[in-house]
């Protein structure tokens, strides 16, 4: 009882200080912790299958907290925060991020909405599952978390990470994931329920292409963002995702380049889920397209041609998941996904070569949910890139366990 | 033999009698008050998205003072329970209609799905879990409900979905109309535990001895959670 007024009175004090004035507000909250055990392969990397390399040994510890809070100020304006402590690229839990912090206005049905501020990005179905709760893996897909050769410093270049060891600004470049992991994006959203439970459209104004990890860039650049979902039938969803925007970044080296925002990203996507009874089915498929300056490693600057004429390079990244519920063993389910990730050639560079090398992985999973508050995963992954002998080397095992109020 | 007889009459009629006082058609009634409460910090009922992908019915069976349940459990005596008849609870516009089904422990409870879409029932309550999987619009399914006490419902397909089944071990019970006014007729003397419920609220319990086929007259005040 104690317990739970202390922590009525710090949620009270996050999120109540700002609209202590106005008449009759009221607060919703509920919070999450993951404790987490995890083993990874021997060339196991955070940019490759999420495991630090140098906790790639057994160790268990807790590996994000959360803290999410929903004022409604009236019945149309409400104010949402997810505060999150997580382990930075999986080392240390001592990242303390504000992911999630907005403002929202719905119309009295619910049919319109108005958000300003970071929100999910709606590009796609994964983002929707942001906590762990909602996954039945613990991974991410190929496409928000395997990191490609392409930098949000440098652009493209060849082996980043594992071979090419180059350093801008003090941080070493290992490119980036198609979709920015956390999930979210700064901007402006609307979204409207064209035909409820039918038909519902998203279209936000935010900062920068999807691949961008920070909120802002440098110089501010502009991304846009469309989904629309249609339920086709009950047991079938069918959504069409779009984003576009600029994603380099202002460095030590981009002096060259006079206009940072035409070195673009383009998605295009579509994401399904077909159920019935016990069994489910989901996936998306995502083709992305960038438009980015050459860096030549040897030389330590962008190639010359490139910064007027950018590389036109694309890939292809699917996966579909397949889920089980145990009838017998309620709140049980098995899981299995299968991912992959296919690189084109390079027009204007390389043209007989793929721009990095294709993944596939696959990956299982086992959950049961012990009651409303505690759910446990264990997962395996095992995955096998194209040119690499790493098919052994970056299986991962990880066992969560998550609490939930 | 006239002797017996009549010594035999006289005890039926007393047995009758004796059966008829402890089934006498004792009445109570009231009004239930309702209260706000001041309380404005609560748990949430799941992640906000975006906010218009979540439906939310009108419907009066939602609120919460459509769905406070008072109920009688005798003290005295062991009541005699058959199954509620026409134990429905339906999924419509995103919402378990009613919020709160009372029951009696041994009931079958059908769940519909009036929605365009799956839904899912299940519940993680000890001794009372189930799940119905996805289920299609109009097709309805039964579960049994064996254990007393408040079941929580959930739709893990629609996190804010939540209802409750309310397993209880008397036949004496009544929804509280929205008015706050009460009424349950045809109790037998006895003496018995009254209880106020929703799942939002404090639970009020309280002892009432009732006999002589008399009316009681009893008033609550109850704090109503927005």
């Amino acid at each position: 009882m104690r317990k739970t007024y202390l922590f009525n009175l710090l949620v009270a004090l996050l999120f109540y200080p700002p609209l202590m004035l106005l008449a009759q507000p009221t607060l919703q909250w509920n919070a999450l912790l993951d404790v987490e055990m995890s083993k990874g392969g021997a060339q196991s990397h955070f940019y490759y299958n999420e495991i630090d390399a140098n906790n790639k040994d057994a160790r268990i510890g807790f590996s994000q907290l959360n803290l999410i809070g929903k004022l409604s100020i009236t019945t149309n304006w409400h104010l949402n925060g997810r505060f999150l402590l997580e382990r930075d690229k999986g080392q240390q839990l001592d990242k303390l991020v504000v992911p999630q912090l907005n403002l929202q206005w719905l119309a009295s049905k619910r049919t319109i909405g108005f958000t300003i501020g970071s929100f999910i990005n709606p590009f796609g179905s994964f983002n929707e599952q942001q906590l762990s709760i909602d996954r039945n893996f613990i991974g991410l897909p190929l496409a928000y978390s395997y990191y490609v050769n392409i930098s949000d410093k440098i652009g493209f270049a060849e082996n980043l990470g594992d071979i090419a060891n180059i350093s801008i600004d003090e941080e070493r470049q290992w490119g980036g994931t198609n979709l920015y992991y956390g999930g979210y994006s700064t901007g402006a959203l609307f979204s409207w329920t064209i035909k409820p439970s039918k038909i519902n459209w998203k279209l936000a104004l935010v900062t920068g292409a999807a691949n961008l990890q920070k909120r802002f860039t440098n110089p501010l650049h502009l991304g846009i963002i469309s989904r629309l979902k249609i339920q086709a039938t009950y047991f079938w969803e069918q959504s069409f995702s779009f984003s576009h925007g600029s994603f380099l970044r202002a460095s030590e080296i981009s002096t060259p380049i006079d206009q940072l925002k035409k070195y673009r990203q383009t998605l295009l996507g579509t994401d399904f889920k077909l159920g019935f009874g016990f069994v489910e089915f989901s996936g998306e498929i995502i083709a992305t397209f960038y438009k980015t300056p050459l860096f030549l490693l040897d030389e330590n600057r962008f190639q010359d041609t490139s910064i007027d004429t950018p590389l036109q390079l694309s890939n292809v990244s699917a996966y579909l998941d397949t889920k089980y519920e145990l009838p017998f063993l309620q709140g049980s389910y098995l899981a299995y996904r299968i991912d992959r990730m296919t690189f084109g050639a390079s027009e204007g560079y390389a043209t007989n070569s793929a721009w990095d090398n294709a993944v596939w992985r696959h990956s299982l999973a086992a959950g049961y949910r012990i009651n409303t508050h505690f759910l446990a995963r264990v997962a395996f992954s095992t995955q096998q890139v194209a040119n690499k002998n790493w098919d052994k080397t970056q299986r991962t095992l990880r066992l969560v366990l998550t609490a939930h109020y | 033999m006239r002797k017996i007889l009549a010594i035999a009459s006289m005890l039926s009629l007393l047995a009758f009698t004796a059966y008829h006082q402890q089934i006498a058609s004792n009445q109570i009634k009231g009004v239930v008050q309702f209260y706000d409460c001041p309380k404005t910090i609560k748990k949430g009922t799941g992640y906000n998205k975006d906010g218009t992908e979540v439906m939310h019915a009108d419907d009066p069976m939602a609120t919460t003072r459509q769905n406070v349940i008072l109920s009688l459990h005798p003290l005295s005596f062991t009541p005699t329970l058959t199954p509620t008849a026409d134990a429905y609870i339906t999924q419509k516009e995103q919402t378990f209609l009613p919020h709160v089904l009372p029951i009696t422990v041994g009931s079958k409870v059908h769940f519909l799905n009036e929605d365009e879409f799956f839904h899912n029932v299940q519940s993680f309550t000890s001794k009372a879990r189930f799940s119905i999987g996805r289920r299609a619009p109009g097709i309805a399914y039964s579960q049994k409900i064996k254990k007393t006490g408040a079941i929580s419902l959930m739709c893990d397909i629609h996190s804010h979905m939540n209802a409750v089944i309310l397993s209880l071990d008397t036949p004496y019970f009544t929804r509280v109309a929205p008015d706050g006014s009460y009424r349950i007729d045809n109790l037998p003397d006895g003496d018995y535990r009254l209880e106020i419920f929703h799942p939002n609220c404090s639970k009020i319990t309280d002892k009432v001895s009732l006999k002589d086929g008399q009316l009681t007259t009893l008033d609550y005040d109850f704090l109503v959670k927005p």
